[in-house]
């Protein structure tokens, strides 16, 4: 067999691997009804039918992948298509922990109250979206073009504001993230 | 027990004015996050966005609504139980969340996880027809039932117990049909998709207009627009639909917090010319307020009662 062969192999079974997962794992640790419920004399849909579904959908995938996507000319997946992922991967990851963390960080060092009094009230409420919204993307493009530029910068703090704008400053009652959470 | 309450309701103003007296020091600690149990646009969330609105105008608190909804409310009490109970999260159920639903769902959770904060306002729960079905009784209806089955919406679990329990105490079988609030019956039974259902105040406008038809009352005490109407105690039901909406908060919210939010609420929905007096006041028959450990005791009663009801239904 093939390298270019086992590339979607193990796609296609690492796919029906997670449907699985989902199905006779995560579903039924998390989840307390079943997929056709009937309690007293009444049939309604379950709280897992929808989640199973999904999984039977994501499975079926993995086995077309599996049984019809073994091309002879499929590309090999490299070591840089896996560093270019990982890479990707921990910028998000960061950018969002930065998200997160960093206005109640900055609240715990200045104020008594801690971060969660201000979660609604400027520039507080603006912290932690900015900086991690406008670092993903200015990171992002950075590493795409292989370098730091201003433009970048720019390009990701005009993104963070114009989102900012758009679902922020004309709602009373909408927070942006993570202040819902904290 | 239900006296009890009745008398704490007849005297919630005198409550609501002492606890604004003796928790007036406590201010919540930022804004307020205010889930709602209820679809956006209904009733039940008008009622709280209004109270929420009084609040913003007479205490200078901040409110940030959140609809929660699904699963009778339960969907909200899992996801307050753990946020902080420092009076900055709070949420708008009914007592049959606390009740009815939570023992039901069998989800781990008493109403002792819970901190109960004031109701706001009670069900005038009545079993509707459209008015040209030609039922202007109770018995009318029944008597159409015997010919033919009947299609009869209830918008919680609870409610398909009871109009199970009123179908087998009058020997007919209705066609009970689930569907989502109060205003989901209403336009099934105007557009001829329900025959009759529960509805918990809606019905008020339609009933004044001639439209609608309150048959019964699904509570134990006649209902205040039709006080003819037979009550289901009238009609062989032991269980009725007496409940409230309910103001609550994660467990083991300081009583200071709890006495002084319980006491802005109730002020705010007890004095005329505010938003939400008025809404109450016409969808609802007017505020009910049962405030601090009354409300717990009510919640936590029900609680422990929805089993009898639960057996019942199962038998």
């Amino acid at each position: 067999m093939r390298s270019v062969d086992r590339a979607n192999l193990i796609l296609g079974l690492g796919t029906v691997v997670a449907a699985l997962l989902v199905a006779f794992v995560w579903v039924p640790a998390d989840v307390t009804t079943g997929v056709i419920e009937k309690v007293r004399r009444q049939v309604t849909i379950g709280d897992a039918l929808a989640p199973m579904l999904a999984a039977g959908f994501i499975g079926l995938g993995g086995l077309l992948v599996i049984v019809f996507e073994r091309p002879e000319n499929a590309r090999r997946i490299t070591w840089r298509n896996i560093w270019f992922l990982a890479v990707f991967l921990i910028i998000v990851a960061l950018s969002f922990a930065i998200m997160r963390w960093l206005g109640p960080a900055m609240a715990s060092l200045i104020m008594d109250s801690g971060y969660r009094p201000l979660r609604d009230t400027a520039p507080w409420k603006y912290v932690g979206f900015l900086v991690g919204g406008a670092g993903m993307i200015t990171a992002l493009v950075s590493f795409v073009e292989g370098r730091v530029t201003w433009r970048a910068v720019l390009v990701g703090l005009a993104a963070a504001i114009g989102l900012i704008v758009v679902y922020d400053l004309p709602f009373d009652d909408l927070l942006l993230p993570p202040n819902g959470d904290v | 027990m239900k006296r009890i309450f009745k008398t704490a309701i007849s005297t919630a103003a005198a409550v609501v004015l002492a606890g604004s007296a003796f928790a007036s020091d406590w201010t919540p600690p930022g804004p307020i996050k205010l889930m709602i149990a209820f679809k956006a646009g209904g009733g039940a969330d008008t009622q709280a966005r209004l109270i929420a609105e009084d609040l913003e105008a007479k205490m200078g608190w901040k409110f940030i609504p959140e609809q929660v909804t699904g699963k009778g409310g339960m969907n909200l009490a899992m996801a307050i139980k753990d946020q902080p109970n420092d009076g900055s999260v709070i949420g708008m159920v009914v007592t049959e969340t606390l009740g009815y639903n939570m023992k039901v769902a069998n989800a781990g959770v008493t109403p002792s996880d819970f901190t109960a904060i004031t109701t706001t306002a009670g069900f005038q729960m009545g079993v509707v027809s459209r008015s040209e079905k030609g039922w202007k009784t109770f018995d009318e209806m029944i008597a159409a039932a015997r010919e033919s089955p009947l299609r009869f919406g209830a918008m919680s679990p609870k409610l398909a117990d009871l109009a199970y329990l009123l179908g087998k105490a009058q020997g007919v079988e209705f066609n009970i049909v689930n569907v989502k609030g109060g205003k989901g019956v209403m336009n099934g039974v105007n557009a001829g998709d329900l025959d009759l259902g529960f509805m918990a105040g809606i019905q008020r406008k339609g009933v004044a207009a001639g439209d609608l038809v309150n048959l019964a009352s699904a509570l134990s005490a006649p209902l205040v627009q039709t006080p003819d109407a037979p009550t289901f105690a009238d009609l062989g039901v032991k269980f009725s639909a007496d409940g409230y909406f309910l103001i609550v908060g994660p467990g083991g919210m300081p009583a200071e917090a709890r006495d002084a939010l319980a006491a802005a609420i109730g002020e705010v929905i007890s004095t005329e010319g505010m938003k939400s007096n008025g809404m109450i006041s016409k969808a609802f028959g007017g505020a009910a307020i049962i405030a601090g450990d009354d409300a717990q005791a009510l919640v936590e009663g029900d609680f422990e009662a929805a089993g009898a009801l639960l057996q019942a239904a199962s038998e």
